[in-house]
């Protein structure tokens, strides 16, 4: 069955480079349930959690099959000869960098677990499952306004929104 | 002109992205490919603890009466105070009996008397690198935590910065001046695995957040009992008043098999050996499930007194317990375990490919592009070393890490003008350094030359340093 199973997971990621190739729908379909299949198959060998791991993951090893097979050499270019410069730092730039990756680092941590507590003890389930929601909607949390505060322009009204919300979710958790 | 708008705001988004995505991967880069480098290693600890003694006797079969006799062995020869006392089990990663308390860890001869005292430090500096960074453990913990969460943020950025993603989905150019190849591999790498990035972000930055959230929720509704709060997932410990006894292990162990006959036991622990308040905790691997394990508690005379329910409590509940095994990959055996050693090394070529791009990119060359090169290929080198003087002198093992890394990054930047020429140059040392190893671990440990445990390492590494050296000459002969 284990066999069967990694026989479609590499048939279905070389139907899936061929679907890219020639852009034919009907590939993409058929590559898409034999990739399907080939998880339902890890099932009986590994059980329905290990099954989802191992089928999901393979595929990012899987795949290095056919890429391999498509690669191709580039033109050969010139190599560009750089002029070499001696360090030098701005330490106004550097400090306000430093500042950012803090906030970045641990501010925001700090803000998404509260925002992420306040917002899952809100919602209508079992305690230990508001906490393993809250745990991942956290690093999510954490993720996205890291990259919301990088994006923005504007990073003291971001900071100050953050910072917002943040007290707003502690208020709710702590003010009683 | 509607059309035109939308693909200019999507190119201006994708521009956007991926200047955050730069900014935030150059914050945390080498900190990050340390991480990714220690915890691929770190799929196979047990293969290293095991490797660092290979004379050590090995069986997977474990009687009660045997274990029930190395405990008392042990109690008998160590009987400082200790929180815990602890029997771990054999299983198939290190198929050895252990008998430890809070201070000293012990092997378990076949008769139950006490054989070598457990020690592997090198294993345990890699362990301390990949949790804590060699910092103070709790702040470590949550530097180490953040990175899983930055982790998370380059995967969003990274994939937002990437219009062409269906296009180029299995693009690969080989070869060029290395920045083609190099921005080929950073993003099929990092797109095919972005499922496996993403579990063990988040599963990274849980470690880190744990602890934050314990501190919130004890604050906002136990009046700040932190134990309170952590026994809303983790099943508290039951308040017993006996009177005082030796364990009755055997009992314990005896029941087990009846109660959960297809369960793989873990580990035995002795709660508050010595006090009224003493239990015993069977943690025993359930069979097929994600979850660390299904807990069963006894008391001093072995009689069953309850379960964690791990296995089938609350979804949050399990989903906790699962985080674990779900990060560090030891959950089917050696499949998982080699899936998870090879798509931690993408993950390891993703974080360095990204400086890469980034050095190639810049219009002007400085320090920085030897420094990275020489970090990459120092690091592994100095892991290596480190070993290297742990087996031959049994001493300075995370001093020399970080002294080879610091000494070996000056040496570098003062003596080297060409990247290519440092890169080749330390994929020599770095094959030079491994099979160096491998000679003075096969001479240290001459009698257990047919062990398992001391061959399967060595002959990887021996391939390892092969491939290292075969890079390295390919970049010589290369015209």
């Amino acid at each position: 069955m284990l066999l069967i199973a990694i026989f479609f997971s590499v048939v279905g990621v070389c139907l899936l480079c061929h679907a890219w190739k020639t852009k034919r729908l009907i590939y993409t379909v058929v590559a898409s349930v034999l990739l399907l299949a080939s998880i339902v198959l890890w099932v009986p060998a590994y059980g329905l959690e290990f099954a989802l791991f191992m089928g999901v993951f393979s595929l990012a090893i899987l795949v290095w099959l056919p890429i391999t097979l498509e690669s191709q050499k580039p033109r050969a270019y010139k190599a560009v000869n750089k002029a070499t410069l001696a360090v030098s730092i701005n330490w106004r730039g550097l400090a306000v960098q430093t500042s950012h990756a803090f906030f970045v680092l641990f501010g925001l941590m700090l803000c998404s677990s509260l925002i992420a507590i306040a917002f899952v003890y809100s919602l209508p389930m079992a305690e230990a499952n508001q906490i393993a929601s809250g745990l991942i909607l956290a690093a999510v949390l954490w993720a996205v306004l890291a990259f919301c505060f990088v994006l923005s322009i504007k990073k003291l009204r971001c900071f100050l929104i953050i910072i917002g919300v943040s007290t707003i979710s502690a208020a709710s958790l702590f003010v009683k | 002109m509607k059309q035109s708008s939308l693909a200019k705001q999507s190119g201006d988004i994708a521009k956007e992205s991926l200047s955050a995505h730069r900014w935030l991967g150059l914050l945390v880069s080498a900190f990050m490919y340390l991480i990714c480098l220690t915890g691929t290693l770190l799929v196979f600890d047990q293969e290293f603890e095991r490797w660092e003694q290979p004379s050590v006797d090995e069986r997977l079969n474990v009687t009660p009466e045997l274990a029930a006799r190395a405990y008392h062995n042990f109690i008998q020869r160590y009987d400082a105070e200790t929180g815990h006392h602890h029997l771990v089990f054999p299983g198939i990663g290190i198929p050895r009996l252990v008998v430890e308390d809070d201070h000293v860890a012990h092997f378990v001869e076949s008769d139950g008397s006490l054989g070598e005292i457990e020690s592997a430090p090198w294993t345990k500096m890699l362990i301390d690198l990949h949790y804590y960074l060699h910092l103070p453990k709790t702040f470590g913990m949550i530097v180490v935590s953040t990175l899983g969460a930055i982790l998370c943020a380059l995967i969003v950025s990274g994939l937002l910065a990437h219009p062409r993603i269906v296009k180029d989905a299995f693009r690969f150019r080989r070869g060029g001046t290395g920045m083609q190849e190099n921005i080929d591999l950073h993003n099929r790498l990092s797109v095919w695995a972005t499922p496996f990035h993403l579990v063990i972000g988040i599963t990274g930055a849980y470690f880190g957040l744990a602890s934050i959230f314990i501190v919130v929720i004890a604050t906002a509704f136990e009046d700040g009992d932190t134990e309170a709060a952590v026994a809303k997932i983790f099943e508290p410990e039951p308040q017993l008043e006996q009177v005082i006894q030796i364990a009755n292990v055997k009992k314990a162990l005896e029941d087990i098999k009846l109660r959960d006959p297809h369960g793989k036991l873990l580990f035995l622990t002795v709660h508050e050996p010595n006090t009224p308040k003493q239990f015993i905790e069977l943690y025993v691997q359930q069979p097929q499930r994600l979850i660390y394990s299904e807990n069963y508690r006894y008391d001093s005379k072995g009689n069953f007194i309850q379960k964690g329910g791990y296995s089938d409590g609350e979804t949050g509940k399990q989903f906790v317990y699962s985080i674990y095994r779900a990060h560090f990959g030891d959950f089917a055996g050696l499949t998982s375990k080699l899936l998870y050693f090879v798509l931690g090394m993408m993950l390891t070529i993703v974080s360095a490919t990204g400086i890469n791009i980034w050095l190639h990119k810049r219009k002007t060359k400085d320090i920085v592009n030897l420094l990275w090169p020489a970090f990459v290929w120092l690091t592994p080198s100095a892991l290596v070393l480190s070993a290297i003087l742990q087996i031959s002198r049994d001493a300075w093992v995370y001093q020399s890490f970080w002294g080879a890394l610091a000494l070996g990054l000056i040496i570098c930047c003062k003596n080297y003008q060409d990247e290519d020429k440092l890169r080749k140059h330390l994929k020599f040392l770095l094959c030079l350094c491994l099979v160096v190893l491998v000679c003075i671990h096969t001479i240290q440990h001459f009698d257990s030359v047919g062990a398992l445990a001391m061959w399967q390492v060595n002959l990887v590494l021996i391939l390892c340093a092969g491939v290292v050296g075969f890079s390295g000459l390919r970049r010589v002969l290369k015209p």
